[in-house]
C-alpha cells in the first residue's frame, strides 16, 4: 500500500531538481531489483526443472526406427541371424545350410560358404542359447558348430567392421540322430552342446574349452562327454545357461525341465500344461524366457529356498504379443529381450522389471529368426522367404520404471518379491536392482528415531524458556541454542560415530536409565524445594529452575553411568549387544538408529525450538493475561490458553523440523552402516535417501540410469521437503495473520 | 512487552489449587527438557574442547611391565571396560560371559616397527607402571612418532655424542644453520635410539623433525610446545597422505571457497531482500517468493550438491570446457568439480540466510528515515543506496557472517562438486592468472569426513580430526556468536527506534 503511494510519487511529481538521468536510474534500479526478487523464485523453479529434466528419461520406452523390410537378392528362407557392430553387417545360416554375409547398407550378399564344406544342403540349423555362432545339426549325429568373430579395423577415418567366421567344429554326439539340440559359444574359445537323440530319447552333454598357456602358446583341449539320466520324453526345445551348470528343456507333453549339470543328477521337472513354441536365455545366464503358441510369455528362474533344494519359479509374466511366439533373443548388455510372433509382431521387453518397453509389426509375416546388435542398439529380423528388417533402438534406462523403483520385484534368485537396492556390480550374473523403497524406508526410519526424540525436548524446552524462564537468563539460553544449530553436521556425525557408537555399546542401560533417573531427581528436587520455609524461598525468583535442574539433570547422567555396569548385569545378563542378539533376536550394529537419534537431535531439537519459541512468545499477552485474571494458574494458561494459540507455529517447526531430518546427510553417513535393508529394529543401521546420493553419485556415470535414479531420489528429497515447508510456511502466515487479529 | 513474567501477575495467596501443584511438576519437567539441551550443547563443547586441546599435550610416557616379563613403553590413552569372552569360542559365537574387566589403550608410536600405533593392553596382564624420566618421542618425517630411549648420534659408525643435552644442542644447530650443514657433511649422521624390546634402532639425522622428553617437561615447557605444535598444525601441509601433519591448506581452501561465495551470494540476497522490503507490494506473488525462501532453506543440502554438479560441473562446465577449452578435451578443465563450481552451489544453499537477516536489517531503518529522504526529493534508489542500506549494514553483515559460517561448515554438496582428499596446487597462488576457478581444493569439514572415515588408519588418525573438529567448530562459533551480537544491537537499536 505504502509502496504504491510512493512509487506515483517520485517519477511524476518529483521536486524540481530531478533530472531525467536520476529517474533513469531509479527505473534501472527497480528492473535489477525485481530482477533479484525473481531470481530467488528461478532458482527454486530452476533446480525443480533441472532435477526433473535429470530424471524424466527414465520412465520413457524404447524408441525404434523400424526400416521396411526388404529382400536381398540369393538370399533364401534364414534359420539364424547374428548381427555386427553398428548394424552395417549381419551373417545369416541359410535353411539350405550356408551361411552368407550380408551388407546390410547396401542390400546384397558379399561372401557366400557352406557351414560345412563338402557336405552342402544337409542338415537343419539348431538352436543356439547364447553367444556368437551358429549350430546345423547333420544327418548321422553330428553337430557343427561355427563361431562368427567380429573384426574392426580403421580405415579412411572411419571403423570398417568384418565378420570372421571361426573353424568348422564338427562334434560327434554318438547318436544315430538327433531330434533337438541347443549349443552355446563360450567367451573364451569354447563351446558346450546338449543333444537329444531321435533313437533312445537319451540326452547327452558334451563341453569343449581350450586353454592357452601365456608361456608356450600350447593350447590344452578338454574335453567331457556326459550322457545324462534318460526321462523318457521327447524335447521339443532345449536351452543351456552359458557357464554350462545348468540346461533347461521342454517336453512334447507341455512339461519344464532342468538338469543340474554339475551334479549329474536326474531331471527335475515342473509339472503343468505349458505350451511353448520358443525359449530363450537372458544375460547373466539365469533368466528362462519361454514364448507360447498363444503368444504368452514369461519368466523363469531357478531359486532355493532357506533349507530347500533349487526349484523352478514362475517370476513373472509379460504382457502377450499377438499370434505365435518364434523366435526370443536376449540383449548383451541387461537383461533386455526382443520377440518375434508369427503375425509379423515384434516386442522388446525388460526382464527385471517385466515392462514392454516397444511394439511394432515388422511388415513380415513369418519371422524365423531375430538378432541383436553388439551394443544393443539395434536388431534384425529375418523372415522365412528371406527377408530382412533393420532396426535402430535407442533404450537407455529399461531398467528403470515406476515399477523398479517402487514395486516390489522378483529378483533372479529370490523367492519372493522384494524391494532391494543394489545398484552396482561386476559381472553379467549381476542384475541391477533399483528399488527406491529401502531408502525411503531408511529415511522414514531415522526421522522417526530422530523425532521421538527432539520433538519433546524441542517444544518442551521452548515452552519453558518463553513462558516460565527469567528474561535474564533466556538471552543466555536462545544463543547457546544457536549455537547448537550452528554446529556443522560432519562434527555431529564424527562425534556420534567414534565416541557415541562405542559408548552407547558399552553402556546402553545407562541410557536407558538416565531418563528414568533424571525425572526422579527433577521432581525430588522440586519437591524438596516446596518444603522449604516460604522466607528462604522468596530469594530466589521464580523461572531460575533451570539452573537446579541443569544440576540434576548432570547428576541424573552421572548416576545412570555408575549404575549402568550393575543395571546392564542385571538386566541384560551384562552384555547389551548380546542380549539383543539373543533374546529379542534382532541384529546389534554399532552405528544404528539410536545413535542417529541422538546425533540428529542435534541438529534439529534448535530448528524446532526456535519456531515454537517464535510461535509461544508471540502469544499476545492479552490473552495470557486475561487467563491469569480469571484465577487459572501458570500452567492452566500454558496448556489452554498459550499451547492453542501456538499450536499452528509448533506444528510448522516440526514440519520444517522434520525437513531438516531427511535432508540430513553427513550424520547419516557417517554414523550407520548404510546399509540399505528395511527393518524397525532401532539396533541397526539404515541407508537414507540422501546419503545414498553421496555414496553413489562420485561412481555414477554421467546420463546412466544409476546417475539419473539418484537425481530422482534427489527430486524425491526435494518434493517431499518442499511440501513440509510449503505446509509450515502456509500455516504460519495464517498464524501470523490471527496473531495481527486479536 | 513480552519480556514480563506471566507468573508475577498472579496472585500469591492462591497457591493451593491441585491444578497448580500437579502444574509446578510440569514445569520443573519442562525446565528439566530445557535443561537437558542446554547440557548437550555444552556437552559437545566442552567433549570437542578437551579432545582437541589434549591432541597435542605431550603425555607422558611410561614404562609397562607385563606379568610375562616384556615391557611396553608409551602414553596412556584411555582405559575402557571389556567384556569378557569364554575361552574358546568367539564374539560371534555369544561367547560373552557378562564379567568385566579393564584395559588401557597405550600410544606406543613405532608403527614401523610395531605394525600398529596403539596397543590395547589387558590390566590384568599389568605387573607394574612407572613413569621414565629418560624416554624420547622422536617427531619423524615418516612414519609417525618414535618412542624410545636416546643412546647416542653416529656419524659415519662415529659416535658425535651420547648425551641428551649434545643431542638437543646438535638438534638446534641444525635448525637455525639450515640444511646447509648437512650437505656439507660427507657421512650420514644417525641417531640411535633403544626400543621397549631392547633393539637399537638407527634414524637418519634428516629424518628427525623434533625431539622431546616430555618427562623432563616443566609445565610452562610444555605450554611451549603445545603452543608451537599448535601453531605447526595450523600453518603447515599435511603428510604422509593427510595422516600427520597440518591442515592449512584445508584452512586455505574452506577460507577461499566461502570468499568467492560471499561474492556470489551478498549482492543476490540483498537485492532479493530489498524486492521484498521496499519494492513488492504484498499479494500472492510475495507470498509465493517467501514460500520459496523458506523452501529454498529447507531443501536439503546433498539436493543442491547433486543440482550442482548436474547443472553446474557437466552442463555448464562441460559448455565452457567444449567453447574456451577444446584443445584439453577430453580431460575437463570446468568439467570437474571445482571451487568456483563449489561456491555456487553453496550460494544458493546459503542465499535464504542472507535475505532473512537482511530483511530484519531493512525493518530497522525507521520509515521516518525513509519519508524524510524521499520528501527532501531523493529517488527511491537514492533512498535505499544512501539512507536504508548504511542503516541495515549490520543486518546485512549479520546475513553473511550466518552463512559463512553455514558454508564453512558444509560438507555433503561439496563432496560432490569439488572437493578433494588431497589437493596438489592452491586455488590462489602466483602463477597468472592468481586465482584457479577451476581448480580442486580441500576443506575443513571434508578433511574431517575424510580423515575420520576413509583413511587407512582411523585410530592414529583419530587425534588430528579431533583437532581439525576444534579448528572447525572454534571459525564457526566465533562467526555465530559475532553474528549474534550484531544481531542484537540491531534489535536493540530496531525496539528504541520503531514508534
Amino acid at each position: 500500500m505504502k509502496a504504491e503511494s510512493r512509487r506515483r510519487e517520485i517519477p511524476g511529481g518529483g521536486p524540481p531538481g530531478t533530472s531525467k538521468r536520476r529517474i533513469l536510474k531509479d527505473r534501472f534500479a527497480r528492473i535489477l531489483v525485481r530482477l533479484g526478487g525473481m531470481g530467488i523464485l528461478a532458482s527454486l523453479l530452476g533446480i525443480l526443472g533441472y532435477l526433473c529434466l535429470e530424471a524424466l528419461p527414465l520412465l520413457s520406452g524404447a524408441t525404434v526406427e523400424l526400416s521396411p523390410s526388404r529382400r536381398i537378392p540369393g538370399l533364401g528362407p534364414i534359420a539364424d541371424l547374428l548381427l555386427g557392430p553398428y548394424a552395417r553387417k549381419a551373417v545369416v545360416l541359410g535353411r539350405d545350410g550356408r551361411i552368407r554375409i550380408l551388407d546390410l547398407e547396401e542390400g546384397r550378399i558379399l561372401q557366400e560358404t557352406p557351414a560345412l564344406r563338402g557336405e552342402e544342403g544337409k542338415g537343419r540349423a539348431g538352436h543356439v542359447s547364447s553367444g556368437p555362432g551358429f549350430s546345423l545339426v547333420l544327418p548321422g549325429g553330428r553337430i557343427v558348430l561355427r563361431r562368427v568373430e567380429w573384426a574392426r579395423r580403421f580405415e579412411e577415418g572411419s571403423t570398417k567392421v568384418d565378420p570372421l567366421l571361426g573353424e568348422e567344429t564338427v562334434q560327434e554326439t554318438g547318436f544315430e540322430r538327433v531330434i533337438s539340440s541347443t549349443a552355446v559359444f563360450e567367451k573364451e574359445g569354447g563351446y558346450a552342446v546338449l543333444a537329444q537323440s531321435g533313437t533312445d530319447l537319451r540326452v547327452v552333454f558334451l563341453q569343449r574349452s581350450w586353454e592357452i598357456n601365456p608361456l608356450t602358446e600350447e593350447r590344452t583341449v578338454r574335453e567331457s562327454r556326459k550322457v545324462l539320466e534318460s526321462t523318457g520324453s521327447r524335447f521339443l526345445h532345449l536351452a543351456l545357461n552359458p557357464s554350462g551348470t545348468h540346461a533347461f528343456g521342454v517336453t512334447e507333453d507341455g512339461r519344464l525341465c532342468w538338469w543340474d549339470l554339475e551334479s549329474g543328477e536326474a531331471p527335475r521337472f515342473h509339472e503343468g500344461n505349458l505350451k511353448v513354441s520358443a525359449l530363450g536365455i537372458l544375460l547373466g545366464g539365469n533368466g528362462l524366457i519361454l514364448g507360447g503358441p498363444d503368444g504368452r510369455l514369461s519368466e523363469w528362474f531357478l531359486v532355493r529356498k532357506a533349507g530347500e533344494d533349487f526349484s523352478l519359479l514362475h517370476a513373472r509374466d509379460f504382457e502377450p504379443v499377438e499370434g505365435s511366439v518364434r523366435a526370443i533373443r536376449a540383449g548383451h548388455r541387461n537383461r533386455g529381450f526382443l520377440v518375434a510372433s508369427d503375425t509379423g509382431e515384434l516386442a522388446l521387453y525388460y526382464g527385471t522389471t517385466g515392462r514392454c518397453l516397444w511394439r511394432g509389426h515388422a511388415g513380415v509375416q513369418r519371422i524365423g529368426a531375430l538378432a541383436m546388435g553388439p551394443k544393443d542398439d539395434a536388431f534384425l529380423a529375418g523372415g522365412e522367404g528371406g527377408e530382412i528388417v533393420r532396426a535402430s533402438f535407442r533404450a537407455e534406462h529399461p531398467e528403470a520404471g515406476i515399477g523398479a523403483f517402487f514395486g516390489a520385484i522378483r529378483y533372479e534368485g529370490y523367492d519372493r518379491p522384494s524391494y532391494t537396492w543394489q545398484s552396482t556390480g561386476g559381472s553379467d550374473d549381476f542384475e541391477i536392482k533399483l528399488s527406491l523403497v529401502p531408502l525411503v524406508f531408511g529415511t522414514l526410519k531415522g526421522t522417526f528415531f530422530a523425532m521421538l526424540f527432539s520433538i519433546p525436548l524441542g517444544i518442551l524446552g521452548a515452552m519453558f524458556v518463553s513462558q516460565f524462564l527469567h528474561p535474564g537468563i533466556r538471552d543466555l539460553c536462545k544463543p547457546l541454542i544457536e549455537i547448537m544449530a550452528s554446529i556443522p553436521s560432519v562434527i555431529l556425525g564424527f562425534i556420534a560415530a567414534v565416541w557415541l557408537a562405542p559408548l552407547v555399546e558399552s553402556g546402553f542401560a545407562a541410557l536407558l536409565a538416565a531418563p528414568v533417573l533424571i525425572g526422579i531427581l527433577i521432581l525430588g528436587g522440586g519437591a524438596t524445594a516446596s518444603l522449604l520455609p516460604r522466607s528462604f524461598r522468596r530469594r530466589f525468583p521464580r523461572g531460575f529452575e533451570v539452573i537446579p535442574a541443569m544440576f540434576l539433570v548432570g547428576l541424573g547422567a552421572w548416576f545412570a553411568i555408575l549404575l549402568a555396569p550393575a543395571l546392564e548385569g542385571s538386566w541384560f545378563g551384562g552384555d547389551f549387544p548380546g542380549w539383543v542378539q539373543e533374546t529379542l533376536k534382532v541384529p546389534y550394529e554399532q552405528r544404528n538408529a539410536v545413535i542417529i537419534a541422538l546425533a540428529m537431535s542435534f541438529a534439529v531439537i534448535p530448528i524446532i525450538f526456535s519456531i515454537s519459541e517464535d510461535a509461544f512468545a508471540n502469544v499476545p499477552r492479552s490473552l495470557v493475561s486475561a487467563s491469569l485474571a480469571l484465577g487459572a494458574s501458570r500452567w492452566q494458561t500454558v496448556v489452554r490458553v498459550v499451547l492453542p494459540t501456538a499450536s499452528p507455529g509448533i506444528f510448522s517447526a516440526v514440519m520444517i523440523g522434520l525437513g531438516r531430518a531427511i535432508g540430513e546427510t553427513m550424520i547419516v553417513l557417517m554414523a550407520t552402516g548404510n546399509t540399505p535393508i528395511m527393518d524397525w529394529n532401532p539396533f541397526n543401521g539404515f541407508r537414507t535417501l540422501s546419503a545414498n546420493i553421496a555414496v553413489e553419485i562420485p561412481e555414477a556415470p554421467v546420463g546412466g540410469t544409476l546417475y539419473r535414479t539418484l537425481f530422482l531420489s534427489a527430486l524425491l528429497l526435494f518434493g517431499l521437503t518442499f511440501c513440509l515447508n510449503t505446509a509450515a510456511e502456509v500455516v504460519r502466515l495464517r498464524l501470523r495473520r490471527r496473531y495481527a487479529e486479536l | 512487552m513480552r519480556n514480563s513474567d506471566p507468573g508475577r501477575l498472579r496472585p500469591d495467596r492462591r497457591r493451593k489449587r491441585s491444578g497448580d501443584r500437579l502444574g509446578a511438576v510440569f514445569i520443573r519437567l519442562s525446565a528439566g527438557a530445557m535443561a537437558v539441551n542446554l547440557l548437550m550443547v555444552l556437552g559437545l563443547l566442552v567433549l570437542i574442547g578437551v579432545k582437541g586441546l589434549g591432541v597435542f599435550w605431550p603425555r607422558s610416557l611410561v614404562e609397562i611391565r607385563l606379568k610375562d616379563g616384556s615391557r611396553i613403553w608409551g602414553a596412556v590413552v584411555e582405559r575402557e571396560t571389556v567384556r569378557d569372552i569364554d575361552p574358546g569360542r568367539t564374539e560371534e559365537e555369544g561367547g560373552r560371559n557378562g564379567r568385566r574387566g579393564f584395559r588401557i589403550r597405550v600410544r606406543v608410536a613405532n608403527r614401523d616397527l610395531e605394525g600398529e600405533e596403539f596397543l590395547w593392553v589387558p590390566e590384568e596382564e599389568i605387573a607394574g607402571i612407572r613413569v621414565r624420566e629418560d624416554l624420547v618421542r622422536v617427531e619423524r618425517a615418516e612414519w609417525g612418532d618414535f618412542l624410545g630411549r636416546f643412546l647416542r648420534l653416529e656419524a659415519g659408525g662415529k659416535k658425535v655424542t651420547d648425551s641428551w643435552g649434545g643431542f638437543r644442542k646438535a638438534l638446534d644447530a641444525r635448525d637455525s644453520v639450515g640444511p646447509r650443514t648437512d650437505e656439507g657433511r660427507k657421512e650420514a649422521w644417525k641417531a640411535v635410539f633403544e626400543v621397549a624390546g631392547g633393539e637399537t634402532v638407527e634414524i637418519p639425522w634428516e629424518g628427525i623433525l623434533d625431539a622431546i622428553r616430555p618427562n623432563r617437561m616443566g609445565f610452562l615447557e610444555k605450554c611451549g610446545f603445545y603452543g608451537n605444535r599448535f601453531f605447526d598444525f595450523l600453518v603447515s601441509e599435511p603428510r604422509s597422505s593427510n595422516t600427520e601433519g597440518g591442515i592449512f591448506p584445508a584452512i586455505f581452501g574452506t577460507v577461499l571457497m566461502v570468499f568467492l561465495m560471499t561474492i556470489f551470494v551478498t549482492p543476490f540476497g540483498v537485492l532479493a531482500a530489498i524486492y521484498l522490503r521496499e519494492y513488492a507490494k504484498d499479494g500472492p506473488f510475495v507470498r509465493i517468493l517467501r514460500i520459496a525462501i523458506n523452501n529454498l532453506a529447507g531443501v536439503p543440502s546433498i539436493v543442491f550438491g547433486i543440482f550442482g554438479l548436474g547443472f553446474f560441473v557437466y552442463t555448464l562446465g562441460g559448455r565452457i570446457d567444449s567453447l574456451f577449452f577444446p584443445d584439453r578435451l577430453p580431460e575437463p578443465t570446468f568439467g570437474t568439480g571445482g571451487i568456483l563450481w563449489a561456491s555456487l552451489t553453496l550460494a544458493l544453499l546459503t542465499v535464504p540466510v542472507v535475505i532473512v537477516a537482511t530483511e530484519e536489517g531493512l525493518a530497522a531503518v525507521p520509515k521516518s528515515v525513509r519519508h524524510g529522504s524521499l520528501a527532501l526529493g531523493a529517488t527511491k534508489l537514492e533512498t535505499i543506496w544512501n539512507v536504508v542500506l548504511p542503516g541495515a549494514a549490520p543486518g546485512i553483515l549479520t546475513g553473511v557472517i550466518l552463512a559463512i559460517s553455514r558454508a564453512a561448515g558444509e560438507v555433503a554438496p561439496l563432496m560432490i562438486v569439488g572437493m578433494v582428499k588431497m589437493a596438489p596446487d592452491l586455488p590462489l597462488d602466483g602463477e597468472f592468472p592468481f586465482l584457479h576457478p577451476e581448480r580442486k581444493f580441500m576443506h575443513l569439514g571434508f578433511h574431517i569426513f575424510d580423515l575420520g572415515f576413509q583413511s587407512p588408519d582411523v585410530e592414529a588418525t583419530k587425534p588430528l580430526v579431533y583437532a581439525t573438529t576444534l579448528v572447525l567448530v572454534v571459525l564457526v562459533l566465533v562467526m555465530n556468536l559475532g553474528a549474534i551480537a550484531l544481531r542484537n544491537r540491531l534489535r536493540k537499536r530496531n525496539a528504541t527506534s520503531s514508534v
